[in-house]
């Protein structure tokens, strides 16, 4: 092998990236990082990512408590099912049937079309499938006798979630996250009609 | 005290507990005795409010606590607490952090006192700070057990506490639950289906059987009059022979003027056969195996198709065909529904 030159590297640049606007230079356009309407967009995705997954792990986590608690066949099993429904729709379809529901002002509700509000809700219900399972494994993994042994000191349902079922809980929150996380900001469907 | 007046629960029209009505006093043991599936555990789980009867009535220390439908106070009301088969500690709590909690919950005042004096009777106080993964099974038992008397509960239950330890550790977690039990005075119910652990523990043992009770009654009344065959199977070390008869003949073929001329079953205990012979009351017996057992061994034989036990004292030589000598009569016959023959 040759030793490597240095001038291999010497017109290696960071410029795309982070170089400001120069005439002389790719027909004057600055960095993509430069970019205000790139780095706006950046920001509303990873804050709706960062928003919308504890929600989503929050919803999936309640509903999968009451799926694994005294179970009424056939309730249970329905929530089960309806839990799949958003992964059964199209992404086009999702985010219309949101534009038709929150489109226009419902009460004293404003209407939500165009504020980041509308996003947050339709990638939270799109991404409860994936928040729904997981919650459920976590919860499964926990098991019915711990909770039922908190049960017998007559804590409430909230304070058991806060003091037993979240702290043995939050590996398989913090993946169930990660999951929403990672489906919210790389959703395109949704987005682009809200 | 506790009251239980035909309490029966129906998980979609089975009845897993079927109108069972019994009466237990102020700080005795019961045990509820059964196989798998036999409806104890149900039992236990309304005792502790964790479920509901669908009908009947549960009384604690004179109060009622679950009427049918119409009542069931939440655990945390009846002053009980169960300790659970698989211990159900909290594992991302230390030791003390898991004896605490529920006093913590129930906003007890002297919550430390409380735990030190818990940790202490169960011998456990040097492991306060331990976490659950740096401890043994023995130990977490033990936790389990501090967890409950911490509260100083009325009415202690347990589900099969002891059924994850070795052998050994059972027999001394054993003599720690009647310690317990012995030290607070509180009224304990203890589901097993081991009949050694109900014949040392229970002053009351309730014979369970597919959600109904088959006999309530001492654990030495059990052995000495078993209300039915099942009963007879299922208690005594080793449990009793049943003999099959029929139209008074023992084993279908030797009549003995002794016994009812019916159809059922007669129980022997294995001391009453004797393994002597020839004789008119002898049969001819394949060895199957033994167990040395205090002195003696306890044998198990084939006679006639039917597998019975016997022991033989330590004179008798062991031959792969032996004589077994029935004894003169058998005081307890079961017709062939595996009713006992008044």
């Amino acid at each position: 092998m040759r030793p490597a030159r240095p001038e291999l590297f010497s017109n290696w640049t960071l410029h795309y990236w982070i170089g400001t606007a120069d005439p002389a230079f790719a027909r004057g356009l600055p960095g993509v990082l430069r970019n205000p309407q790139l780095m706006t967009g950046l920001w509303t995705t990873l804050s709706l990512g960062v928003g919308v997954s504890p929600a989503a792990v929050a919803i999936g986590l309640l509903t999968a408590v009451t799926l694994t608690g005294p179970r009424i066949a056939v309730l249970t099993e329905t929530v089960n099912q309806l839990a799949f429904l958003p992964m059964l729709l199209p992404g086009i379809a999702f985010g219309a049937a949101y534009i038709a529901l929150y489109g226009a002002p419902i009460g004293p509700l404003p209407a939500l079309y165009g504020t980041p509000w509308l996003l947050g809700l339709a990638l939270t219900a799109s991404s409860l499938p994936f928040a729904v399972q997981t919650g459920r494994a976590t919860v499964a993994q926990i098991g019915g006798e711990i909770d039922e042994a908190a049960r017998m000191t007559g804590a409430s349902l909230s304070r058991r979630l806060a003091a037993i079922t979240l702290p043995l809980a939050s590996k398989g929150v913090i993946a169930g996250a990660l999951l929403v996380f990672v489906n919210v900001i790389g959703d395109l469907a949704i987005v682009v009609l809200l | 005290m506790i009251r239980l007046a035909n309490m029966t629960k129906r998980f979609s029209g089975h009845a897993a507990v079927d109108d069972v009505s019994l009466t237990v006093p102020e700080g005795g043991f019961l045990v509820l005795l059964g196989p798998s599936g036999c409806g104890k555990s149900t039992m236990l789980r309304m005792l502790a409010g964790l479920d509901q009867p669908s009908s009947g009535r549960i009384e604690m220390g004179g109060r009622l606590v679950a009427d049918g439908s119409a009542l069931s106070l939440p655990p945390e009301r009846r002053n009980a607490w169960l300790v659970f088969q698989s211990y159900a500690l909290w594992p991302h709590m230390t030791v003390a952090g898991n004896v605490d909690w529920p006093l913590k919950v129930a906003r007890h005042p002297d919550r430390a006192a409380r735990v030190e004096e818990a940790l202490a009777m169960m011998g456990i106080a040097d492991l306060a700070g331990r976490t659950l993964s740096e401890i043994s099974g023995g130990q977490q038992q033990r936790v389990a057990l501090a967890r409950m008397i911490a509260q100083r509960p009325k009415v202690m239950l347990f589900d099969e506490p002891l059924s994850n330890l070795d052998a050994t550790l059972r027999v001394e977690m054993r003599h720690e639950i009647a310690r317990l039990h012995k030290a607070t005075g509180a009224t304990a119910v203890y589901v097993t289906h081991d009949q050694i652990e109900a014949m040392t523990l229970a002053t009351h043992v309730a014979v369970l059987n597919k959600g109904r009770v088959e006999q309530f009654a001492p654990p030495q009344a059990l052995l000495d009059s078993p209300a039915s065959a099942f009963v007879a199977r299922f208690v005594g070390t080793p449990p009793a022979n049943l003999i099959p008869i029929r139209a008074g003949a023992w084993f279908r073929r030797l009549p003995d003027p002794q016994l009812p001329q019916i159809d059922g079953h007669a129980m022997l205990r294995a001391e009453d056969l004797a393994l002597k012979g020839p004789g008119p009351r002898a049969l001819k017996a394949q060895l199957m195996g033994s167990i040395p057992m205090m002195g003696q061994r306890l044998l198990t034989l084939q006679v006639e198709g039917t597998r019975v036990t016997a022991i033989a004292p330590p004179a008798v030589p062991l031959t792969e065909t032996m004589l077994v000598t029935l004894p003169d009569t058998a005081s307890v016959i079961f017709d062939t529904e595996g009713y006992r023959l008044p």
